[in-house]
């Protein structure tokens, strides 16, 4: 399997592609925007 | 402000100025000085994105919309992400590829030179116009809470920026950046934890949220499709995106900061940061305003926060309304403060059927106590319907000039300098970039050395400077031109972002297609905006949409004319 260039690595533990990068960060937005939504509920 | 909190003022800000001149003091390039020495990590990228975005009336004025509206606002920033990921994805690696220093080069490597003219004269035009309200709208709120000259505030601020900004190019504005988002985000955590300390014994933090979420100040996301609602998950998914995806992929202020990559990889990364850190940073701010809320339920507030517009306006106006306003103010208040005091204690007691009473009681009396505070922002936008001058811009600079220690002041009003200073040192290096790249060298001397484009470029950088400074000035005669420079912004914005979106995504169209098309579309959006209603947001949609439709079907009905008349020469 060949590397990808300098360019392309992630340099992130885990988060080989920049397609995971990306993906991992809309994981975080949707987990933040739950989080907002559980407070609303919880403090209603 | 004492004298400790001067010190600390004037020796942070002048402190890092002078640290980054001379950080980057000795012969730039105009590479060097445009773009970086090219070893800007992700850290300093992602750092210098988020100071050039938040201005010091993000940090002045979201907390007063925190004690306002609550949390709502926040969904304004969920579209943020999605459009730092195309804008990582897409337009990152072309323009790191190509060795533009401007996103408008772009523009004529990919259709022409007057396409390029085009986006680079739309940036300047709105940029430029809305240059001095960056250093115009803190000056006001600060001159006026502490009394000191507002002109003064103007010019010291904005020489000071412009010149770490010349001297230094990129790399100063992006090592002030770390900086000053590092004084920034130490004074408002500083501000957050002495508003808990301050709180009511036994209230605490989720006490507190109780009490905030009685009043409806932690509705955070409204999934409501009702179009009237400004504030709801899905215009923060759909127009945030928007918004952002022009902003940070089409606004040179942006991209000249994440070109400063040392490579491609530290330029995502940074984008990536802010990416993951913006709406938590946008809910921390906000939370500070519901928690300067929740404080002053316990504790005695103004009726209205701009006391140098109340004490004028008692003086000069309807003096004996407004008193009387305060005094019904001050009534429920009092009233308010009794019934919290007592679902306090049938909360410690664990009383339900008394703290729901209680609880019950405080929000009527809020509620009345509300209705005075309206009722008295009415009576004095009449007496002044030329003010532009928002009430909740000054909550949080009450709050820490009357309850927080020395020295916290200190640090805060750094705080706010530091957000003024950073976005202004973002926007001047853009500007100065953009009128040396895209229009100097372009139309004026093509063929001339580095260190002539580096002396220009700082020349434009400092011209720019002074139109800021001065439109700052003026600004102080005309408040509604604030008003109108902003929505300009938002009538340019959408055109802008419909050139880009062309250029990366309909491969087929041309040049001639798309300048004609960006043409038409902002005559159309300018037409819409003086004959409608609708909120200026939408203009950037519009803008946009009609850009990419209009291209396209420009270019089919060139192409059609093309094949017919090379069709008509064949036979």
């Amino acid at each position: 399997m060949t590397e990808p260039p300098d360019d392309e690595r992630t340099g992130l533990p885990g988060l080989r592609a920049w397609r995971q990068v990306y993906l991992c960060v809309l994981v975080v937005v949707a987990v933040w925007i739950g989080l907002l939504c559980a407070l609303s509920r919880l403090f209603p | 402000m004492n004298a400790l909190d001067y010190a600390i003022l004037l020796g942070t800000m002048l402190g890092i100025a002078a640290y980054a001149m001379w950080s980057t003091r000795g012969g730039h390039d105009l590479k060097g000085y445009l773009k970086g020495a090219g070893q800007t990590g992700w850290l300093t990228i992602g750092l210098s994105v988020m100071a050039t975005q938040a201005s010091a009336i993000t940090f002045l004025s979201t907390p007063g919309q925190g004690y306002e509206s609550g949390l709502g606002f926040v969904q304004n920033y969920f579209g943020a992400p999605l459009a730092l990921i195309v804008v990582s994805a897409v337009f990152l690696p072309i323009f790191r590829r190509l060795k533009v220093y401007t996103a408008y080069e772009y523009l004529g490597h990919r259709f022409d030179p007057k396409t390029r003219l085009l986006g680079a004269g739309l940036f300047l035009l709105q940029r430029g116009l809305g240059a001095g309200i960056t250093i115009y709208a803190p000056a006001i709120v600060l001159s006026t809470v502490m009394g000191w000259r507002l002109d003064a505030t103007i010019v010291c601020s904005g020489l000071l920026v412009v010149a770490y900004t010349v001297s230094g190019g990129c790399d100063a504005v992006s090592l002030t950046q770390r900086y000053q988002i590092g004084v920034i985000f130490a004074g408002m955590v500083a501000a957050f934890f002495v508003l808990l300390a301050k709180l009511p014994p036994g209230l605490g933090l989720s006490g507190s949220l109780v009490l905030a979420g009685g009043f409806h100040k932690l509705e955070a996301v409204d999934f409501s499709l009702n179009p009237d609602r400004r504030y709801t998950l899905w215009t923060g998914l759909i127009g945030g995106m928007f918004l952002a995806l022009s902003y940070f992929g089409t606004d040179q202020s942006q991209v000249q900061r994440y070109l400063s990559g040392a490579s491609l990889r530290e330029s995502r990364l940074g984008l990536m940061f802010n990416a993951v850190f913006k709406i938590p940073m946008q809910f921390f701010i906000l939370l500070l305003g519901v928690l300067i809320f929740v404080f002053y339920q316990f504790e005695r507030q103004p009726v209205y926060f701009n006391r140098a517009a109340w004490d004028y306006q008692v003086a000069h106006g309807d003096g004996p309304r407004l008193h009387a306003l305060s005094a019904a103010f001050d009534a429920a208040k009092a009233e308010e403060r009794a019934h919290l005091g007592a679902w306090l204690g049938a909360r410690r007691s664990g009383d339900p059927s008394a703290e729901a009473a209680e609880r019950a009681a405080s929000a009527s009396a809020q509620d009345r106590a509300e209705a005075a505070r309206t009722e008295t922002k009415a009576v004095l936008r009449r007496a002044s319907p030329t003010s532009t001058a928002n009430d909740a811009d000054y909550v949080f600079i009450t709050f820490i000039l009357d309850h927080l220690p020395h020295g916290l002041i200190g640090l805060l009003v750094t705080a706010f300098f530091a957000a003024a200073l950073s976005s202004k040192a973002g926007e001047l290096n853009a500007l100065g970039s953009t009128t040396t790249v895209d229009i100097y060298r372009h139309l004026a001397r093509r063929e001339a050395t580095d260190a002539h484009y580096v002396v220009m470029s700082k020349l434009f950088t400092a011209l720019w400077g002074f139109v800021a400074i001065g439109f700052a000035l003026f600004a102080n005669l005309a408040e509604n031109l604030i008003q109108a420079v902003n929505i300009l912004g938002s009538v340019f914005y959408g055109v802008v972002l419909g050139l880009f979106l062309v250029a990366f995504f309909l491969k087929w169209v041309r040049g001639t297609a798309v300048f004609w098309a960006a043409l038409a579309s902002q005559a159309l959006v300018l037409g819409l905006y003086f004959t409608l209603t609708i909120s200026y947001l939408w203009y950037n949609v519009i803008g946009c949409a009609a850009c990419m439709a209009l291209s396209v079907a420009l270019q089919a009905s060139i192409d059609l004319g093309g094949g017919r008349g090379t069709l008509a020469a064949r036979t």
